[in-house]
């Protein structure tokens, strides 16, 4: 069963159309890609699916549930999607310490103490953040800060994680270990993960399927072994052209 | 929250900010043409037809533009000197110059009254006779450049400091030499800093009340502002009508020049500003290095140093102006602190309303910074009026307006409320920049990331605004303490018995031609402001 559907998502910034027609469904435990040039619509995509941004048209479901709706006037709002996201820039909040950063999500949902103890402790072993818990993020590496980012992201074990070029700010080689780790933990938990990127080869290793957005529009979607043997058009070809 | 509680609140909220900031000075346009008997223009005959009321702008315009060329030959010297020579004590030099920013003028005033007033004047009864006379028109501009001028000196150096020094050196590397770099590249990207900062000093000057009041008015000379004040305090209801149509031309002048210095303050010109490359490199002074910096040691001498020095000695005076030791006395002091009740009264209504206004002001800035940071909310603009018109419109007009509003027909005149919301409103700008420009360095992530994360909007504004914007709030807070405890333009108006301020108090004991009793209250003021100022700094760090 899908577990993302948009149907003919569009995204308008005053005459400028970011995502136009867009009609994809993400199937549950699946990792998608959503691959493409900057400016290709995709990062708006992915906004819109975790209601930061409010599409002009369209309809985007999450099991079955209506998120957005532009006929019906439905637009649930972000806290109420209960989905988790790791930003380009990580956003871990300065004045907060690692556990706080992390523990964020349950402290919202009044999550009892012990329980939420417990789940801190799991979430930090999962991303090798153990003993790293009452740091403060000016006091940690890039690389450990991207790992706040994803555990804040994994500690609900949301339906749907969405990551944004998660590790375009990382340097090559701890971008490559750490994509091996993301992938690892979406297997082990089976969680559905839609995962924005313009980095080809980052998409080929990582993915499922992957879905190739050119100029607002979607050009492909299909496992990246598909993509490669037969890609849909010149653009995408080109696009994956070296 | 839904949507329509949202935009419902919301709109109660601009529209009680709207009542507090913009109606009172809309009022006072209204009134000077349209009074509850009906629309007339006799006002603005009566204000007109007076010579001392046309003499009044005439002296209003020649007092700002000299403040103007004054403050520019002290401040645009004194930034470049610290900013990029190598002059001996630079970075002291550097905050030192900014010390007139924080103390009010009219501190100012009654320091230089001490020492030039023409018969007992220190300077005077050192020099053996009438050398110097402050109650001239020159006196005014003297006072309000010596603390104006940091105005111009702000702008000139933040634009030195940003300015990427490779501009610079490209000239050198072209062949110039430092002073054909000053004159043909540096002078030149600064020049919207510097009208920016020269607008700004026009504004302040022709708004200024204090220093026109205390140094202007013994020697008849009248500037628009203590017009108005004469004719609010002695001319009954058509006087305040008549103020109203005297207001309106120093409102054009003042929100003019604000605007323009607002304009120019933005810096569409000044592409320069992107960071720093690299360091500026400093310009040698050499032989001349201990000369200049002896002169811009006694510019601090006579912006600190000789007015604290004048106060102190004033206040421990039995008779002004004679110095033997059979003179120094503290009975000033007893006489003030304890024999009038009006003293320690006006230091706690100042301290309890600079506290209040304060307080008000960070909760209002915050709210409006963050509508202000969230570009997809409306009414940007209008907030943006509801907090700077109050900030760019002089002082004495906001006090009239408060004065049109409140009388009827719920009297808040001569009572502390009425203190509270001009305070609120004069200094709201002040709070919103400090906290808007924090909200605008933080990134939008930090609280989307927190919204993801099922956190609601007044959730997100709890747990991630408010704790990352508590260093600019607090900034913020003593912005609006500082120059509302000192205030006296709008106070001087709007006092009545039993809501005495510190800046009345002292007012008061000058008209009285008690110089001593004044000089206390200066020092106590001076002594109060400097201790604000450290405790701040300790906070801060």
């Amino acid at each position: 069963m899908a577990q993302i559907i948009l149907r003919s998502l569009e995204k308008r910034f005053g005459s400028f159309l970011a995502v136009s027609h867009l009609d994809l469904e993400v199937h549950e435990g699946e990792l998608m890609t959503l691959l493409g040039p900057s400016g290709c619509g995709k990062t708006t995509t992915l906004r819109m699916i975790a209601g930061l941004e409010i599409p002009t048209a369209g309809r985007i479901e999450l099991a079955g549930q209506t998120l957005n709706d532009t006929a019906a006037g439905i637009a649930v709002p972000p806290e109420r999607r209960g989905m988790g996201m790791v930003f380009q820039s990580y956003a871990v909040w300065p004045h907060m310490t690692v556990a706080r950063n992390i523990d964020y999500p349950l402290r919202i949902r009044k999550v009892a103490r012990d329980e939420r103890e417990r789940r801190l402790a799991r979430t930090l072993e999962l991303v090798q953040l153990a003993g790293y818990a009452d740091r403060y993020p000016h006091q940690l590496s890039g690389g450990q800060q991207q790992r706040v980012a994803l555990a804040r992201g994994l500690i609900m074990e949301p339906a749907v994680l969405l990551l944004d070029e998660p590790l375009s700010n990382l340097d090559a080689k701890l971008r490559r270990a750490m994509r091996r780790e993301i992938r690892a933990i979406q297997r082990a938990l089976r969680m559905t993960m839609l995962y924005v990127t313009h980095d080809r080869e980052e998409a080929e290793e990582i993915s499922d399927r992957m879905a190739v957005l050119v100029a607002g529009r979607l050009a492909q979607v299909a496992t990246p072994a598909e993509i490669q043997s037969s890609p849909a058009d010149d653009e995408v070809r080109g696009f994956f052209a070296d | 929250m839904s949507r329509f509680v949202g935009r419902f609140g919301g709109g109660v909220a601009a529209g009680l900010l709207a009542v507090v900031t913009i109606a009172p000075i809309i009022l006072v346009v209204i009134r000077s043409v349209a009074t509850p008997a009906g629309v007339t223009w006799r006002h603005y005959q009566e204000a007109f037809s007076d010579p001392a009321n046309l003499q009044a702008i005439g002296n209003t315009l020649v007092v700002s533009a000299a403040t103007v060329l004054f403050a520019a030959a002290l401040a645009i010297p004194a930034a470049w000197l610290v900013a990029r020579t190598d002059l001996p004590g630079a970075r002291r030099f550097r905050a030192l110059l900014l010390v007139p920013y924080v103390v009010p003028p009219y501190l100012g005033a009654i320091a230089w009254i001490n020492l030039a007033n023409p018969t007992v004047g220190w300077l005077n009864r050192a020099a053996g006779g009438t050398v110097f006379d402050i109650y001239t028109t020159t006196g005014i501009v003297w006072v309000l450049g010596l603390f104006y001028y940091t105005f111009m000196y702000l702008t000139s150096l933040s634009a030195l400091e940003n300015m990427d020094a490779s501009l610079e050196d490209a000239a050198r590397v072209s062949g110039a030499g430092p002073f054909t770099v000053l004159r043909t590249i540096t002078l030149p990207l600064i020049r919207p800093a510097i009208l920016a900062g020269a607008f700004l000093v026009f504004a302040a000057s022709a708004s200024a009340f204090g220093v026109p009041a205390l140094v202007g008015t013994p020697a008849r000379v009248h500037v628009l502002t203590t017009r108005i004040y004469s004719h609010v305090t002695t001319g009954g209801l058509d006087g305040l009508y008549t103020a109203a149509a005297l207001s309106v031309p120093l409102l054009v002048i003042a929100l003019l020049t604000w605007m323009l210095a607002d304009r120019l303050g933005r810096g569409g010109r000044i592409t320069s500003v992107t960071g720093k490359a690299s360091a500026p490199s400093r310009v040698a002074l050499g032989a001349w290095r201990w000369p200049i910096c002896a002169a811009v040691a006694s510019l601090v001498f006579l912006t600190c140093l000789l007015p604290v020095f004048a106060i102190v000695l004033t206040s421990l005076m039995n008779v002004v102006g004679d110095f033997r030791w059979s003179n120094v006395t503290i009975d000033k002091y007893r006489y003030v602190l304890l024999t009038r009740p009006d003293t320690a009264r006006g230091f706690i209504n100042s301290f309890a309303l600079a506290f209040a206004a304060a307080t008000l002001a960070v909760a209002i800035g915050t709210g409006v910074a963050y509508v202000q940071g969230h570009p997809h909310l409306k009414a940007r603009r209008a907030l943006d009026l509801c907090v700077n018109l109050p900030y760019a419109a002089p002082g004495t007009i906001l006090a009239l307006g408060l004065i049109l509003l409140w009388s009827w027909p719920l009297a808040l005149i001569d009572t502390l409320w009425v203190l509270l919301l001009a305070y609120v409103a004069k200094h709201l700008s002040l709070a919103v920049r400090s906290i808007t420009t924090a909200v605008r360095q933080t990134d939008v992530t930090l609280e989307e990331a927190a919204r993801i994360s099922g956190a609601g909007v007044m959730m997100t504004f709890r747990t991630i605004w408010i704790p990352l914007l508590r260093p600019a709030i607090l900034a913020g807070f003593f912005l609006v303490f500082m120059p509302a405890f000192g205030e006296l333009t709008m106070s001087i108006l709007l006092v009545g018995p039993g809501t005495e301020t510190v800046g009345t108090v002292l007012f008061a004991l000058q008209e009285y031609a008690d110089p001593p009793s004044a000089s206390v209250v200066a020092v106590l003021i001076l002594a109060f402001i400097l201790a604000a100022y450290a405790a701040a700094a300790a906070l801060a760090r």
